[in-house]
């Protein structure tokens, strides 16, 4: 993912990851991310967990530790409602954004 | 709800950290894993998963600050840290907090009385529906008031008649203040008094401490309403708090007077500044100022003597409230106008149509102080601003030098990938510090400044001063913004400072040395110091320069050896019959105490803000069109001007044969002789008439004396009219004046004692030799003066030890550098030089900058000089001699140590 990338794209990201696998942890939203981008995008680990706290806090997301396939200790992050809905408005001005830019650049 | 979980989180860090921890180690190991997985070595994997995810350290950090009340925290933690810092040293925490005491002691001291003279309203209900009457237009007849200008006063009737009729208002009263004498269990004094309407508490919407206070019933006819309500200051003093006063009877300048109750406790007056000890109603004046009874002021038009102030109706706003009047108040002016008999046509009209009744805010209340001490505070206000400037200034030079020294610290902080708000928070907040540790240490100042300043300002005794100096809810307000506004002022220079820090550099440096930057500032800021403290040495300078041209010109009399003091028979009860033989035995009994030389009684005092005015009538001149027919008219006994010593220039003094039923007769100044007959000996037996439509010439000019000073010390009297003492038709008080061949104080005494033996009840007022007199009366430009000259030495002082610290660090970081020149042969002078070149150019220019704003600046205060220009050489050239030196004393040290530096001692040290 690049650096100067809009705002707001990596709250949409994991929460749409969220959606699509259920209760995942960091590593894991990481790796998802990867994939399902081809590649394309890659998320900066260090600013993942500030994000993932932060929405956390504001109640979009609900965490606890659970061992994972490997045996290891991990915090799994699940969707809430509220996140849910957050998500909701997210594609939708994600949309409308990528509408208007293309938009723009088409125009001649 | 993710409010509670942030503040939960708050208690419950530790956990939220450890957590946070572990999750991030999980993420590296399981990339790690992952890592290996495609084949990498453990180590390789360990490195490319370390950077891929960036510094735990930092994203932990960037985790946990995530909770917005984590703010709190570190404030709560840059807050111990900066105490520690201050801690750690305490020299520079007391230079530093010191300094700033000085700045907002003295400046919250001088709002604590600007506060009170401009900008407080009256503690009454909604003070902002309250205003004040003022007209405009022509009048003749006599007026009286204690202060401002004529058109702010009003006839009893006229303010009846405004009362009653107007739509607009509801509620008026009026208000007028004078002195009586307050005798109470056989003890009298005197006392000032403010005489009010019957309604005046009602419209002010006061409630009693104590008994009742005045209502309409007590307002009905004159001498009908003798009844007192007592300022409850002065109940607790002078009655002892005593709830048993209610219902009894005090004498009023002789007359019984029933107290009925005690005023509010935080009220003084609707009058802004003054403290009456007691409130008497307005029917019964004649009693209260029996001087003015000759008036019949209750029923005359043409006597204005009261202030009116009102409480508009609810919702009415002034500009509508002065249309609304304007009908009421012309139609009353033409009635008045059939008073005046033969008054010309355009007199006529401006009193009537052309004249305007105007309504102003009086939410302050109405107040001469504020007149008269606006600008002298103002202008105090300004100089207090601009030395809180300087220590400003001086303390962020201060925090600079020091921030230069935690250079390494600060570097490191950075490396470790601290952000700079972080770090511009914790010195905005070590700054914080400062400033409130100054504050409080201020705000112990600021009563003690406060107390000296009121007393200087209003020239009060102690316990009877007009205003308060206790630090209240305002002036601690306004001290923690200053101290604020302050704080953030120099804690951005060390901020700036940071702003891009090298970070090898301060890092490669063994110790934390200063760089270029705070030099740099650092001199501009003594540059600006003296620049200031030029400009206030210059200021202070004009005030003293005014106040010396005061007091050494020439008051037409001779002042030395000249003792005063007022005498009151009225207010001991002595009727108008007694009144002139009183006062005829007082002089008698004086004159034979020793030491004394003469005595002579004046009803206008000299020197102490007096006027008294008459109309007269001058035969043989011609009436001009706008010529003022009221003269100075003090009534005076036979040998006043001998013993002023004020030179009779012709003629005769009056002699106890001018007396009630002998020919009138009058003595005039030079100024009125000149003006109306060319010369002091064409006025000799020319006549005079009481001013009137058809004017009866019966006073005989018998004499003419010299012109003096006589209201102040800064207006001439202008033409003047004495007339004999004997011939007043009602006697009252006078000042006596008594030349000594002793020292005047060693007189003193001896006549208090010889008044107090002849009757006992009479009270001696304000006794003091003229000298004194004299001071009081310049006492404005005394107190600004002496303030202004503080300031300046404050000023120049914190300017002294800006200079000497630069030059002395200046000297420090060059020894070396002093020490190779002077092994190759240069002359000490040439060190000395290169050590105080460049301050002395800005020295120089400072100084060429604050002589012009000086002389600008003074401009804007030009009304309280007096006989010097705002671009006074003598004074601009003083002030810069005094900086002068001041500066090359703070430079003359680091001079000879640079001068004294030992070349091979410098060289080793290396």
């Amino acid at each position: 993912m690049a650096k100067n990338d809009l705002q707001g794209s990596l709250d949409l990201l994991v929460l749409k990851t969220l959606s699509q696998t259920g209760p995942l942890h960091g590593y894991g939203i990481v790796l998802h991310i990867e994939r399902a981008s081809d590649a394309l995008l890659n998320v900066e680990e260090g600013s993942l967990y500030p994000a993932l706290h932060r929405m956390e806090q504001s109640g979009w997301l609900r965490s606890e530790w659970a061992t994972t396939e490997t045996g290891r200790k991990a915090k799994y992050y699940k969707l809430t409602p509220s996140g849910r809905k957050q998500l909701e408005e997210a594609e939708k001005s994600f949309e409308q954004l990528v509408r208007g830019v293309r938009a723009v650049l088409r125009y001649v | 709800m993710p409010i509670f979980r942030r503040i939960a989180n708050l208690f419950s860090r530790l956990r939220l950290e450890r957590d946070t921890e572990a999750e991030l180690q999980s993420h590296i190991e399981m990339r790690m894993e992952d890592n290996m997985a495609a084949g990498m070595s453990e180590e390789e994997a360990r490195r490319d998963a370390l950077l891929r995810f960036g510094n735990p350290v930092v994203t932990k950090e960037r985790v946990t600050a995530m909770d917005v009340p984590l703010i709190l925290e570190s404030l709560w933690r840059d807050l111990r840290y900066g105490v520690r810092q201050l801690v750690r040293r305490p020299g520079f925490t007391a230079t530093a907090v010191l300094t700033l005491a000085l700045g907002i002691g003295a400046t919250s001291a001088i709002f604590t009385l600007f506060d009170q003279v401009l900008l407080r309203m009256l503690p009454v209900e909604r003070p902002k529906e309250l205003v004040r009457l003022e007209w405009r237009g022509s009048f003749s007849g006599s007026a009286s008031g204690f202060g401002g200008d004529v058109s702010n006063y009003f006839s009893y009737p006229m303010y009846k008649d405004l009362r009653e009729r107007n739509q607009v208002f509801s509620g008026m009263l009026a208000a007028m203040r004078t002195s009586i004498g307050v005798a109470w269990h056989g003890q009298a004094e005197e006392k000032d008094a403010e005489i009010v309407s019957g309604n005046y508490f009602q419209v002010l919407e006061l409630r009693p401490s104590l008994g009742r206070l005045f209502t309409s019933a007590d307002e009905t006819q004159k001498n009908a309403n003798a009844v007192v309500v007592l300022s409850y200051n002065y109940w607790r003093t002078r009655f002892t708090a005593s709830r048993d006063v209610i219902g009894q009877t005090l004498l009023i300048n002789g007359h019984p007077f029933t107290i009925i109750g005690v005023a509010p406790e935080n009220f003084q007056s609707a009058i802004g500044g003054y403290r009456p000890g007691l409130f008497v109603p307005v029917t019964m004046s004649d009693i209260a100022m029996p001087w003015r009874a000759s008036s019949n002021s209750l029923e005359n038009h043409l006597s204005i003597w009261i202030t009116v102030v009102a409480r508009l109706k609810p919702g009415m706003s002034i500009a509508r409230a002065e249309a609304g009047l304007a009908p009421l108040w012309h139609s009353l002016r033409a009635q008045e106008l059939t008073l005046y008999k033969s008054a010309s046509q355009s007199f006529k009209e401006r009193y009537a149509e052309k004249s305007r009744l105007m309504v102003k805010d009086d939410s302050l209340g109405f107040s001469p102080n504020r007149i008269d001490l606006k600008m002298p505070l103002m202008i105090l206000m300004s100089m207090a601003g601009l030395l809180t400037a300087m220590c400003a200034l001086n303390v962020a030079t201060l925090l600079l030098l020091r921030a230069a020294a935690r250079a390494r610290e600060m570097s490191m902080r950075y490396a470790l990938g601290a952000k700079l708000a972080r770090i511009a928070a914790q010195l905005l907040v070590e700054g914080g510090l400062l400033g409130i540790c100054g504050a409080v240490s201020g705000l112990v100042l600021t009563p003690l400044v406060a107390r000296i300043l009121v007393r200087l300002m209003t020239n009060s005794e102690p316990g009877s001063e007009p205003y308060s100096a206790a630090v209240d809810i305002r002036v601690l307000l306004f001290t923690l913004a200053l101290s604020l506004v302050v704080s953030l002022l120099f804690s951005i220079a060390p901020v700036l400072h940071f702003l891009r820090p090298n970070l090898a550099n301060a890092l490669r440096q063994s110790t934390g040395t200063a760089t270029k930057g705070p030099q740099i500032f650092r001199k501009i800021a003594v540059g600006v110091q003296i620049a200031l403290s030029v400009l206030l040495l210059g200021g202070a300078g004009l005030f003293v320069r005014t106040l010396n041209h005061l007091r050494q010109q020439n008051v037409g009399f001779d002042t030395k050896h000249l003792v005063t003091f007022g005498l009151n028979p009225t207010e001991s009860g002595y009727d108008e019959a007694h009144t002139s033989p009183i006062v005829t035995t007082a002089l008698d009994t004086i004159r034979k105490v020793p030491g004394v030389e003469m005595a002579a009684a004046t009803t206008d005092p000299e020197l102490a803000g007096d006027q008294e005015w008459n109309g007269y009538a001058i035969q043989g001149h011609k009436h001009v069109e706008g010529e003022r027919t009221d003269f100075e008219n003090p009534w005076i006994t036979p040998g006043y001007f001998a013993t002023l010593k004020q030179p009779l220039l012709a003629g005769r003094d009056f002699t106890l044969l001018d007396a009630n039923g002998a020919p009138k007769v009058a003595i005039v100044n030079l100024a009125f002789a000149k003006r109306f007959y060319g010369s002091a000996q064409n006025a000799l037996g020319r006549m005079l008439g009481a001013a009137d439509d058809h004017p009866h010439f019966d006073i005989t000019i018998v004499g003419v004396v010299g012109d003096i000073k006589h209201q102040n010390l800064r207006e001439d009297m202008g033409p003047a009219v004495y007339t004999p003492y004997f011939q007043k038709g009602h006697p009252a008080g006078v000042q006596i004046y008594i030349r000594t061949t002793l020292e005047p104080e060693k007189v003193e005494a001896s006549i208090r004692q010889a008044i107090h033996n002849l009757d006992s009840t009479l009270v001696v007022g304000d006794m003091r030799t003229m000298d004194v007199q004299v001071d009081i009366s310049a006492f404005t430009e005394r107190a600004l003066a002496m303030l202004a000259i503080s300031f300046a030495v404050l000023a120049m002082m914190l300017a002294a030890v800006g200079l000497y610290g630069v030059l002395a660090y200046s000297t420090q970081s060059r020894t070396r550098e002093i020490g190779v020149r002077l092994a190759l042969g240069a002359q000490r002078r040439t060190v000395i030089l290169l050590v105080v070149r460049e301050m002395a150019w800005i020295t120089v220019l400072a100084i060429l900058i604050a002589v012009p704003s000086t002389a600008a600046l003074a401009r804007l205060f030009r009304s309280q000089l007096y006989g010097v220009t705002t671009f006074d050489p003598v004074t601009l050239a003083s002030a810069v001699a005094l900086a002068g030196v001041m500066l090359v004393l703070a430079a003359a040290l680091p001079a000879r140590r640079a001068a004294s530096v030992n070349p091979v001692e410098a060289l080793r040290n290396e």
